[in-house]
C-alpha cells in the first residue's frame, strides 16, 4: 500500500456519491450476452466457453479466428506461431472444438482435488485396516516392483509428448485441453509412485525406488516396443493433430487401457491388492475424458460436422492409424509376456483364453470408438490373433 | 501427560507403519521419471544450454497444485457471485475505470494466453524433470489466469452498467491500434522465439518486473474507485505469479552451466526488458492516471519504485552473481516512465471511436493534479485538451476528431514497427528519436533507437501489415460496424468521447467526421529534425 490515507471507493460515502453521480440512471445497453458472435456449442453460452473461447489471439489465416491480420513479431527465420503449417489436417473452423467434459480451470482443478482427498483417505485406509495385508508379497515384488514402476515412464513419456501439442494447437479450447490431458498424464505416473511409495513405508522388504523399474522400461522385452513407441511420439513427431490421434486415439486407447485396466486393475485383485484398481481408477477416468475430447475433435470437429475438408480430413486420420497401429500391435505383443511372470496362474483369469477375451474387449472398443468412424479397414481378427503370439 | 498425546502415542503404537505419503516424498522422486535416448532434445531447441539437473523451487505434485489452486478458485468465485453480487458491485463502480477494465482485463487475458503457450514451449524445451513439472503447473495456471481475466470481463458484462464492450473485447480488439502492441509484447514476446529468450520475456522481465505494477499496484487504484471485483481476482492470480517468477530464475540457473552460451543472454535481457516495457510502461500508466476518478500515487512514482528499484536493483541484483547487468535501455524507460502513458493516452483520446470503451478528457480537477505530479504537463497536454474540448470534441453534432486535428496540423502518427504501437513524432514527450528506414522498397517507422536496433538485426522477425496498412482506406464508421462497435440499437457507438447518457454519439454521427482511414507513411513526407 502506498498511502497511509488509502480509502475504498466503494464503502467510502463520501466517493461513493460522486461515483453514483456519474452512473447513469438506466444501464446504457440492454444486451448482456457474452460474446455474441460466438458460435455456441450447446443451445447457451456455457462458462466453460464464455471464460476461454476466442481468448487466442491468432492470425486471420487461422479459420474461425477474430484477428484481422496476423502475428507482429515472428520467430527468427520469420516463421509465425499458431500456425495453420503446424498439421496436415485442415479445419473450416478451429474455434468449433468443445471437450464433451465442459472443463475449464475451476472444474478441472476440483475434481482433480476430490479424486486427491479420496486417494489420500483410501490410502490411509487401506494401509491401517488390515487390506495391505491381503496382497500377495511376489505380486508387490515383482510386478509393483518393476513393472507398475515401468508404467510410470510410460505415462511421463506420453505426458512430455503433450509440450508441443499444447504450443501448437491452432485455438483456445483446444489448448486447455490437451493441457489438461498432459497434465493427467504426469499425475497418472505421480500417483503409481506415490503408490510405490506407501508400500516401501509398509512392507520392509518393498524397495520404492525406480532403478527396477527403469532398468525393465529400458530392457526388458516386455516393454520395449512401448518405449521405442513413446519416444517416437515424444520427439519424433512434429504433427501435433497426429500426436495427440497417435497417443489418445490408438496407443492408449488399446495399450494403455490393456495395461490399466485389463492387466493391473483386474489381476491385482486376484494377487489380494486392493489398492492399485483405485489408483488406476483414476488413470482410466483421465483417459475416458481424453478419448471423449479426441472424437470430439478428430471425428465430430474434423469430418463429421466440417463442411468442406471432411473427405480430406479422414484421408489423414486413416494414413496416421496405418502408421501407428503396427507400433502399439507390437507394444501390446510383447506385454503380453508379462502373464509368464505372473505368481498366480488362474484359469478363467490368466488364461490364454481369458487374455485373450481381454485383448478383444480393448480392441473391439478401439474399433468402436476410433477405426469404425474414420472408415478405417480393420481385420480385428489378425490383429487378436499377432498380439496373442505374445502371449 | 496430555489426552492429546496419549492418543497419538497409542495410534503410533496401533499402526507402527506411516499410513500416508506426502506429496514431498513424490516430488523427490521426479528427477528420475525421465530416461535417456538417441533422438531426445526438444523439438524447439534453444541456443542456450538448459541442465537436466535443474531443481525447481515450488515442489509441487499435480493432485498437491490441485488442492492449493481448488481452495483458491472457490475463495475467489465465493466472492464475487456471492459476496459481491449482494453488495451490487459492479454498479458501484465509477464508469472512468469500469471503461478502463474492458480493454485491461481483455488485454491481460492476451498476456496469459501467450504466457500459457510460451509456458509449454519451455516445457518441451527444458530437459530436467523438476523443470518440466514446474512449467507444466504454469501452463496450467495460465488457463486459469485467462479464465480467470474472462471472469472480470463475463462479471462486469453481467452486472455492470454499461456490458457493451466487455461483452465483445475478444472482437472488437480487431480495429483497436493498441492492441497490436498487446500481441507483440504478450501475445509473441512470450512464445515466438527461443524458449529462454520467452522466459525471459516473460517470467523474469513481465512477472518478475511487471506484474507487481500491473495487478497489484493496480488494484489499489482499483479499489480506490470503488472496483472491488478487480482486486478479488488480480490479487488470486498474483499468488501464482511468484511461482512464475521462481521459473524464470531457475531458467536462468539451468543455463549457467555452459559459459559459452552466456553471451546471449545481456542482449535477450536487454531486449526482453524494452520489448516488455514500450507497452506496458505507457499502457498500464495510462490506465491508472486517465482511467481513474480518485488518484492513489503517480504511475512514474509506482514505476521507480516496482520497476527500477525492486526488479533492477533487488532482482537483478541476484542474478549478477551469474554477470546480468541492468538493461543498458533502463534510462530510456526511467524517461518514458515519466511521459510515455500521457503520450499514448492522447493518441487513445484522438483514436477514441476504435477503442471501444468510453473515455472523458481530463477536467480541472485530473489537469491540476497531473500539473502538480507532471510539471510542463499542462502546457503540453493540457492546452490541447481544451482546445479539443472546445471545438466539440464531445458533441456528436461537431463532426470533430482529434486525430483529424492531429493531422490537419502535421501531428503525424505513426506505428512502431518492433512494438507495433502508435506513436506522434511531433507531440510525444517519452523517450522517442524517431527514424523512418526503408527495406524491399518498404518504409518502416520506429520512435526509438532500442526497437530500431532489433528490427535491424532481424527484420524477418517484424514482417508484418501495422493498422493503418491493414485499413487503410476504410471509412471510420465503416470500419467500426464491420467490428461489431455498435450497441444493439444498431446505430449508437460502443466507444464514446464522454461518460454521460445523452449525446451519444452514432454511426451517422461518426460519419460526419469524414475520416478515412490513411497510411501516414504514404501521405506525410515527415523525417526527423536534425
Amino acid at each position: 500500500m502506498s498511502s497511509n490515507s488509502f480509502v475504498r471507493g466503494m464503502v467510502d460515502p463520501y466517493r461513493q456519491t460522486i461515483i453514483q453521480a456519474a452512473i447513469p440512471e438506466q444501464p446504457l445497453e440492454s444486451k448482456r450476452d457474452h460474446i455474441p458472435f460466438a458460435k455456441r456449442g450447446w443451445r447457451r453460452l456455457t462458462e466453460y466457453e464464455a471464460v476461454m473461447l476466442h481468448a487466442q489471439n491468432s492470425v486471420d489465416s487461422v479459420p474461425g479466428s477474430q484477428e484481422v491480420g496476423e502475428s507482429v513479431q515472428k520467430w527468427p527465420g520469420g516463421r509465425p506461431n499458431y500456425s495453420i503449417e503446424s498439421t496436415a489436417v485442415i479445419a473450416g473452423n478451429w474455434f468449433y472444438f468443445r471437450d464433451p467434459a465442459k472443463r475449464w480451470f475451476m472444474p478441472y482443478v476440483k475434481q482433480k482435488t476430490e479424486e486427491g482427498q479420496t486417494a489420500e483417505r483410501t490410502m490411509k485406509s487401506w494401509a491401517e485396516s488390515g487390506d495391505a495385508g491381503m496382497m500377495n508379497a511376489d505380486w508387490r515384488n515383482q510386478i509393483l516392483g518393476t513393472h507398475y514402476g515401468a508404467l510410470v515412464y510410460n505415462e511421463y513419456g506420453l505426458f512430455s509428448a503433450h509440450s508441443t501439442t499444447v504450443y501448437s494447437a491452432l485455438s483456445d479450447l483446444l489448448k486447455t485441453w490437451i493441457s489438461e490431458a498432459g497434465f493427467d498424464k504426469n499425475d497418472a505416473g505421480q500417483m503409481i509412485q506415490m503408490e510405490r511409495i506407501l508400500l516401501g513405508k509398509l512392507f520392509a522388504d518393498f524397495d520404492p525406488s525406480l532403478a527396477a523399474a527403469k532398468q525393465a522400461w529400458m530392457q526388458d522385452p516386455i516393454w520395449q516396443p512401448a518405449r521405442e513407441f513413446v519416444q517416437h511420439i515424444w520427439m519424433g513427431v512434429y504433427d501435433w493433430v497426429e500426436q495427440l490421434w497417435a497417443i489418445h486415439g490408438i496407443y492408449d486407447h488399446i495399450f494403455g487401457q490393456f495395461v490399466r485396466r485389463e492387466f493391473f486393475q483386474r489381476l491385482a485383485g486376484l494377487h489380494g491388492d486392493t489398492l492399485t484398481p483405485f489408483i488406476q481408477s483414476q488413470a482410466l477416468t483421465y483417459h475416458q475424458q481424453a478419448s471423449d475430447a479426441l472424437q470430439a475433435f478428430c471425428v465430430k470437429m474434423l469430418i463429421d460436422e466440417e463442411p468442406v475438408y471432411g473427405a480430406h480430413n479422414r484421408r489423414y486420420l486413416r494414413a496416421w492409424t496405418k502408421r501407428y497401429l503396427p507400433g502399439t500391435q507390437a507394444a501390446l505383443k510383447a506385454f503380453l509376456a508379462i502373464y509368464k511372470t505372473l505368481p498366480l496362474q488362474v484359469e478363467g483369469i490368466t488364461c490364454k483364453a481369458s487374455v485373450e477375451a481381454a485383448v478383444r474387449r480393448i480392441v473391439n472398443d478401439w474399433a468402436r470408438r476410433f477405426a469404425e468412424p474414420i472408415d478405417y479397414r480393420f481385420d480385428a481378427e489378425a490383429f487378436i490373433a499377432d498380439v496373442m503370439q505374445g502371449y | 501427560m496430555a489426552a492429546s498425546n496419549l492418543a497419538v502415542k497409542q495410534a503410533l503404537k496401533n499402526n507402527p507403519a506411516p499410513s500416508s505419503v506426502d506429496p514431498q516424498e513424490v516430488h523427490k522422486w521426479l528427477q528420475d521419471f525421465t530416461w535417456d535416448f538417441k533422438e531426445k532434445a526438444g523439438k524447439y531447441p534453444t541456443k542456450y544450454d538448459m541442465d537436466v539437473n535443474t531443481r525447481e523451487q515450488f515442489k509441487l505434485t499435480a493432485k498437491e497444485y490441485a488442492r492449493m489452486e481448488s481452495a483458491k478458485e472457490e475463495r475467489q468465485f465465493g466472492t464475487l457471485l456471492d459476496g459481491l453480487d449482494r453488495l451490487d458491485a459492479g454498479n458501484k463502480v465509477h464508469p472512468r475505470w469500469g471503461e478502463f477494465m474492458k480493454l485491461v482485463a481483455n488485454f491481460l487475458e492476451t498476456g496469459e494466453y501467450g504466457a500459457l503457450a510460451g509456458s509449454a514451449l519451455l516445457w518441451d524445451t527444458a530437459q530436467s524433470p523438476e523443470q518440466r513439472n514446474g512449467y507444466l503447473a504454469q501452463v496450467i495456471d495460465e488457463v486459469r489466469h485467462v479464465n480467470q481475466c474472462a471472469s472480470v470481463s463475463y462479471y462486469y458484462s453481467k452486472h455492470y452498467y454499461d456490458p457493451a464492450g466487455f461483452t465483445n473485447m475478444r472482437q472488437l480488439r480487431a480495429i483497436n491500434p493498441l492492441y497490436p502492441g498487446v500481441k507483440r509484447a504478450f501475445g509473441e514476446g512470450f512464445l515466438a522465439g527461443d524458449a529462454v529468450e520467452s522466459s525471459i520475456n516473460l517470467q523474469l522481465v513481465a512477472e518478475a518486473c511487471f506484474t507487481n505494477p500491473l495487478i497489484v499496484a493496480l488494484t489499489e487504484w482499483a479499489a480506490a474507485n470503488g472496483d472491488e471485483i478487480t482486486p478479488t481476482v488480480f490479487l488470486s492470480i498474483e499468488t501464482d505469479e511468484l511461482r512464475h517468477m521462481a521459473n524464470g530464475y531457475q531458467t536462468i540457473v539451468s543455463i549457467m552451466n555452459n559459459p559459452d552460451t552466456m553471451k546471449y543472454l545481456q542482449t535477450d535481457l536487454d531486449n526482453a526488458f524494452w520489448t516488455q516495457h514500450k507497452f506496458l510502461t505507457p499502457f498500464v500508466g495510462a490506465a491508472l492516471e486517465y482511467g481513474s476518478r480518485f488518484k492513489v500515487e503517480p504511475w512514474a512514482k509506482s514505476w521507480n519504485r516496482w520497476v527500477y528499484e525492486d526488479w533492477a536493483g533487488i532482482w537483478l541484483g541476484r542474478l549478477q552473481q551469474f554477470g546480468l547487468k541492468s538493461p543498458k535501455c533502463l534510462a530510456d524507460a526511467k524517461k518514458d516512465a515519466v511521459w510515455a502513458h500521457h503520450d499514448l493516452a492522447l493518441l487513445a483520446f484522438a483514436l477514441w471511436p476504435l477503442t471501444g470503451i468510453r473515455l472523458e478528457l481530463p477536467d480541472r480537477q485530473d489537469m491540476e493534479w497531473f500539473e502538480a505530479n507532471y510539471p510542463g504537463w499542462y502546457e503540453h497536454y493540457g492546452k490541447i485538451y481544451e482546445e479539443w474540448r472546445a471545438l466539440g470534441f464531445e458533441d456528436p453534432r461537431s463532426g470533430f476528431s482529434g486525430a483529424v486535428w492531429m493531422l490537419q496540423r502535421g501531428h503525424g502518427i505513426f506505428i512502431d514497427h518492433t512494438s507495433s504501437l502508435p506513436f506522434c513524432p511531433t507531440l510525444g514527450k517519452g523517450a522517442l528519436k524517431p527514424s523512418f528506414l526503408e527495406k524491399n522498397g518498404k518504409r518502416f517507422a520506429f520512435s526509438e533507437p532500442h526497437g530500431e536496433r532489433m528490427w535491424l538485426q532481424e527484420p524477418e522477425r517484424y514482417e508484418f501489415q501495422n493498422f493503418f496498412e491493414q485499413f487503410e482506406g476504410w471509412e471510420l464508421s465503416d470500419l467500426v460496424k464491420a467490428a461489431g462497435g455498435v450497441r444493439s440499437d444498431g446505430k449508437t457507438l460502443m466507444a464514446q468521447p464522454h461518460l454521460r447518457s445523452t449525446d451519444m454519439w452514432t454511426l451517422d454521427d461518426l460519419k460526419r467526421i469524414n475520416f478515412t482511414v490513411p497510411d501516414p507513411m504514404r501521405i506525410l513526407n515527415w523525417q526527423p529534425a536534425h
